[in-house]
């Protein structure tokens, strides 16, 4: 018989990728919306790559050849860890196979195995994609012995290892809590936020570099002060140091047993509780002693509105991927205001530091804003339920404004308070400040629309997990990318004509902003919902 | 009620799933829609409940054509697919008050509804928890509660009986009768030739696309069973 994890491994794999659309799809239009995405994903993945050569080609540039490969570990391992952490809820834990692959004649080890392999698929990308390209401006500068491309080929296939097993340690822990309480979602939620927020500013407190701590005329001190702020962050990167740039055997050894021990005692463990966590989080408390009582009656747009936003809150990955941009952009607003001006020109140390961010500022929070585009992924997410919309007596652009209005309603208040905070924070005046609040309204209403006309342009109604729709679907890469974009140009814009008056310029893209939005609205109020065909 | 004319379905790829189909359901009849897996019966439901998309042929609910007033069409129609996939984030009272505002059901009507029907399947208590937590029986159950909320004029059902108990499924057929009694009109599809024959005034029977026999229910199976005039028509049309 087969080895039943590479079995499981195959399915799910074929189940996930849609490399089946790709080669059984009959229906051309989905066909060669499967292609699009193939495209469009090899084409960011070769740019994602050149970038990470680039990088690798700069610090070579500039002396610090020995820093490439450890910084491209370090970098790989952040990455994955990142990227793992809130994967694990959906991919390791409560998918929606779960009852069908248990109920098979495999040992959970093994269903453990499979579906961390996949996951590990997943990252090897993300390993390959930095690690390869600057491994070989590594080479270019070091010209290395020949057992360099042996130990760096292994060490891309080992390096997800370790920092997916910690994250999704630290994911089963956010889900063996959460399991426990009553109120699963709200946990994983606040959990998942804060850990986020420690993950952050942990980075940010190892990564940042004190300047009293570097003399940067001596560039060989900024090598050996970075590997050991990478080594701070992560004491694996130390022993690739030494196994690549030293040609250390027992240091790659080190590496090699360290990650697969870890990994193997990991899953070991977690094949112990498995079944505890997934039944906690898959099962709901019931009580059954239910009474009629008294209904509210509202309309129909307030009614699909409440949905939306139960909808919204009642979806761990739904709040946590599409909340991080409200989220981070608060936590920022609020530690500029506490820190206030004079400390923040202190740590970056630039005088007079109103005037230049003040103008940046609105498109900032307003880039920040439009990662948080619930709209869209709201069509998508319907998924199997959407023979309810399509049934009901509404037209296509309730049902839209619905979905629009859950995006502004999430979005409204934290772009209020944040301008307002950076506003106290900058002490600019009152015209600068007016601009602080309606450009990233503006956008907010921006975001919400562009991302529903997304999602009705590109929906994906036939997932198995959630994680499809909200991680991996183009609509929701649009929906985000698009929105950050559109902030991230006016930053160019302000950047390239400094001399233009800086409130005109922001009033001028605002008013674009407006219009653009005001176009996509109409445009999404006519579109019908999407039918079966 | 509903008059389906010359509905023809092409699916992409070429597939004839139904072919010139024509039909009328009256105000009162219990129509029972049979035929073999495959044959078209849940695509010409769906295309009649405004999910589906078609190019050839008009469908007409209570005067009104699917295709140009989608929304007329559906404020009197009701709707269940074989699998009914409801919201399952949403309390089962949470449901059927979204159900009720969309359909603009009266406060007193939705109350007094929703009271006798839990009360007649027996799930008022669970009203109070999650879908998700439901069974699929009892998802069902409260997928036809959902429908009756508004008294619809005509209701689609794609395989109503699968999942219920048996209480709950002589409850239904109960329910049903008092439906038509009322003036609105039924149009089902089943596997369960004994229930079609027994609760049906009228009886359609499609194969590949193609509607075999129609009509009423006593003449068209005479002195046999349904399911010897079943297998008798596909055996003939073969």
């Amino acid at each position: 018989m087969k080895n039943s994890t590479l079995i499981l491994l195959k399915t799910q794999f074929l189940n996930q990728s849609g490399l089946n659309d790709l080669r059984y799809e009959k229906d051309k239009k989905k066909k060669s919306r499967s292609i699009l995405l193939t495209i469009t994903m090899s084409v960011v993945v070769l740019i994602l790559a050149l970038y990470c050569f680039g990088m690798g080609y700069g610090l070579g540039s500039i002396g610090l050849v020995l820093v490439i490969p450890g910084y491209a570990f370090t970098l790989t391992s952040l990455l994955v860890m990142f990227f793992t952490i809130f994967k694990s809820s959906g991919i390791l834990f409560a998918f929606k196979d779960y009852d069908m692959l248990m109920a098979l004649p495999v040992k959970t080890t093994k269903v453990i195995t499979s579906r961390f392999l996949l996951m590990y698929g997943m990252n090897l990308l993300i390993a390959f994609v930095i690690m390869l390209p600057m491994g070989i401006s590594y080479c270019y500068w070091a010209h290395p012995q020949i057992s360099f491309y042996v130990m760096w080929l292994i060490i891309i296939f080992v390096a997800p290892l370790v920092p997916m097993t910690i994250a999704a340690v630290l994911g089963s822990i956010i889900s063996a809590i959460s399991s426990r309480s009553k109120y699963t979602n709200v946990v994983s939620i606040v959990l998942s936020f804060a850990l986020l927020i420690a993950f952050m500013g942990v980075s940010f407190n190892s990564g940042t570099l004190n300047s009293s701590e570097i003399n940067v005329d001596q560039l060989a001190s900024l090598g050996t002060m970075l590997s050991y702020k990478m080594t701070e962050i992560y004491p694996l990167a130390g022993l690739i140091d030494k196994a690549v740039c030293q040609y250390n055997m027992v240091a790659l050894l080190a590496f090699l047993v360290i990650s697969v021990v870890w990994y193997c005692v990991f899953v070991k463990i977690v094949s112990i509780k498995y079944k505890a966590i997934n039944t906690g989080l898959t099962t709901h408390q019931t009580k059954s002693n239910y009474k009629l009582q008294s209904l509210k009656v509202t309309s129909p747009f307030y009614a699909l509105f409440q949905k939306e936003m139960k909808r919204f809150f009642s979806s761990y990955l739904y709040v946590l991927n599409m909340g991080v941009g409200a989220v981070l952009l608060l936590a920022t607003s609020i530690a500029c205001f506490i820190l206030g001006i004079d400390k923040i020109e202190q740590l970056l140390e630039i005088s007079n530091i109103e005037y230049m961010v003040s103008s940046f500022v609105p498109f900032v929070i307003s880039a920040m804003l439009a990662m948080s585009c619930t709209s869209s992924v709201s069509l998508s997410l319907e998924g199997k339920n959407l023979w309810i919309l399509q049934t009901l007596p509404v037209d296509s652009a309730t049902i839209y404004r619905s979905k629009m209005a859950v995006n502004v309603c999430i979005l409204l208040p934290v772009s209020i308070l944040s301008s307002l905070l950076m506003s106290l924070c900058l002490k600019v005046d009152i015209i600068t400040a007016l601009w602080m609040f309606i450009t990233p309204l503006s956008y907010v209403f921006f975001t919400s629309v562009w991302g529903i006309f997304v999602n009705i342009k590109i929906p994906n109604f036939t997932w198995e997990s959630e994680v499809a729709v909200i991680k991996q679907s183009i609509s929701s890469m649009l929906g985000i990318i698009g929105g950050m974009i559109f902030g991230i140009i006016p930053l160019g814009i302000l950047s390239i004509l400094p001399d233009m008056d800086r409130n005109l310029l922001t009033g001028v893209i605002t008013l674009v902003v407006m219009g653009i939005t005001a176009l996509l609205y109409r445009k999404v109020c006519v579109i019908k919902l999407p039918c079966e065909s | 009620m509903l008059e389906i004319r010359n509905f023809t379905k092409v699916y992409k790829g070429g597939k004839k799933a139904v072919d010139h189909f024509n039909l009328t359901v009256s105000a009162g009849d219990i129509f029972g829609f049979i035929g073999p897996n495959g044959a078209g019966k849940t695509t010409t439901i769906k295309a009649v409940a405004g999910i589906l998309d078609f190019e050839e042929g008009e469908i007409l609910v209570d005067g009104h054509s699917v295709q140009k007033s989608p929304v007329d069409c559906k404020k009197v129609i009701a709707y269940i697919p074989d699998n009914p996939d409801l919201y399952e984030h949403l309390t089962g009272i949470q449901y059927l008050n979204f159900i009720g505002d969309i359909f603009n059901v009266g406060k007193k009507d939705r109350e007094e509804r929703i009271a006798k029907y839990a009360e007649l399947f027996e799930i008022t208590g669970a009203l109070g928890d999650l879908i998700s937590s439901y069974s699929h029986g009892m998802k069902q159950k409260l997928a036809l509660i959902s429908a009756f909320m508004h008294k619809p004029k005509l209701l689609l059902l794609d395989e109503p009986f699968v999942g219920l108990d048996p209480k709950a499924a002589l409850t239904l057929k109960n329910i049903m009768h008092e439906l038509c009694e009322e003036g609105s009109a039924i149009f089902f599809s089943t596997h369960v030739l004994d229930i079609a024959e027994k609760l049906c005034n009228k009886i359609a029977i499609i194969k590949e696309g193609k509607l075999i026999e129609v009509g009423d229910t006593e003449t068209l199976i005479k002195n046999q069973s349904l399911e010897s005039l079943f297998m008798e028509v596909l055996e003939n049309e073969k």
